[in-house]
């Protein structure tokens, strides 16, 4: 069943159809969560709350949008809303830790403090995961977002333009810089866990 | 290539997007340098570690979660619309009734109080005696007779 169709029967309330959506479309909603927040949980969180968010809203959804690049945006956004929340408690907890005459250090220096930290007590193989959770989250919002899009669902340029709104150029120099920047942060990341 | 040109260039190696030629002169430096050969393996594990996380499966009862937090949520509507709203509506009655009972008795006993204090020709009329001397009780006493 075309999703024009299922959509149709979801504003009727049809339970069954809502389901068959779901099913549909959940694994990859997951899996670009999951390039965000590298957490079953947290993932899955942002997966039921898209899906709720569309069942609350579905009489407002217009059937000549496109669901799945509806889905892939508001899954992208709270991805990025649940990083920002955890960041933000990240700072929390460090600036309970450092002393007061830290306190003037910025906050991506914490984190970079604390992810070093991490990194040091952890083994091998959790160092390559952490490494790549903390390069793509270093990267800003829309490069991040353009990454996560190409590299765990590859999806092409033009895909990723239309889930992003944005002309396939802006895409081009997003995910060329994403690539740029994630090299010479997993650099330094493979330097300082070396000590070079 | 210098060392320098294969950190450049790492990611694109990675992602296969070198040309023969780079990627020739790419793979040539790694054979003679440990270093860079290192930091090529740690590319190529972080970027495997992209493929694995792309494995992982989501729960396979998500749909069922899903209809039964929104179920939950429309049950907990209907809980206060059938049960709290008319326990609540039920309340704010009672309350209304019981404060305007407070209302009506502070009214009567003021109006009473006013009548009782200026209405002295009634009083003149039935009792004889000084009007700081009698009660509330007392009026009523002597009115009902
Ligand atoms: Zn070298």
């Amino acid at each position: 069943m075309q999703d024009v169709e299922l959509i149709e029967k979801i504003k009727n309330n049809d339970n069954q159809a809502f389901k068959i959506l779901i099913s549909k479309y959940k694994q990859k909603a997951f899996t670009i969560a999951f390039g965000f927040l590298h957490d079953k949980t947290q993932a899955e969180d942002v997966v039921q709350d898209v899906f709720i968010k569309f069942w609350e809203k579905r009489n407002e959804f217009e059937l000549n949008a496109k669901f799945s690049t509806w889905l892939y945006r508001v899954c992208s956004n709270m991805s990025i809303n649940v990083l920002r929340k955890n960041k933000f408690s990240v700072v929390f907890s460090s600036l309970k830790i450092i002393k007061s005459d830290e306190k003037d250090l910025d906050f991506e220096q914490q984190i970079e403090d604390l992810d070093s930290k991490t990194v040091d007590a952890d083994t091998k193989d959790e160092h390559i995961k952490i490494a790549l959770k903390n390069a793509i989250n270093s990267l800003p919002k829309r490069q991040k977002m353009a990454f996560v899009l190409n590299k765990y669902q590859n999806f092409s340029y033009k895909e990723i333009a239309e889930i992003m709104e944005l002309s396939l150029t802006s895409v081009e120099s997003l995910l060329f810089r994403a690539k740029t920047n994630l090299q010479k942060k997993l650099l330094n990341t493979y330097k300082s866990i070396n000590n070079i | 290539m210098t060392c320098k040109n294969v950190e450049h260039k790492i990611a694109d190696y990675i992602e296969s997007s070198l040309s023969d030629k780079e990627k020739l002169a790419f793979e040539k430096h790694l054979l003679s340098c440990d270093s860079c050969k290192h930091k090529v393996e740690f590319f190529e594990k972080t970027f495997d570690c992209i493929e694995n996380e792309k494995q992982i499966k989501v729960n396979s009862f998500l749909e069922t979660r899903i209809l039964a937090k929104i179920e939950a949520t429309n049950n907990n509507k209907s809980i206060y619309k059938k049960v709290l709203q008319p326990v609540f509506v039920a309340v704010m009655l009672g309350l209304v009734v019981w404060f305007g009972n407070i209302l009506s008795d502070v009214y009567l006993n003021v109006s009473t109080q006013v009548a009782y204090s200026q209405d002295t020709s009634v009083i003149d009329k039935t009792v004889q005696f000084a009007i700081n001397d009698i009660t509330y009780e007392d009026y009523y006493f002597i009115n009902s007779q």
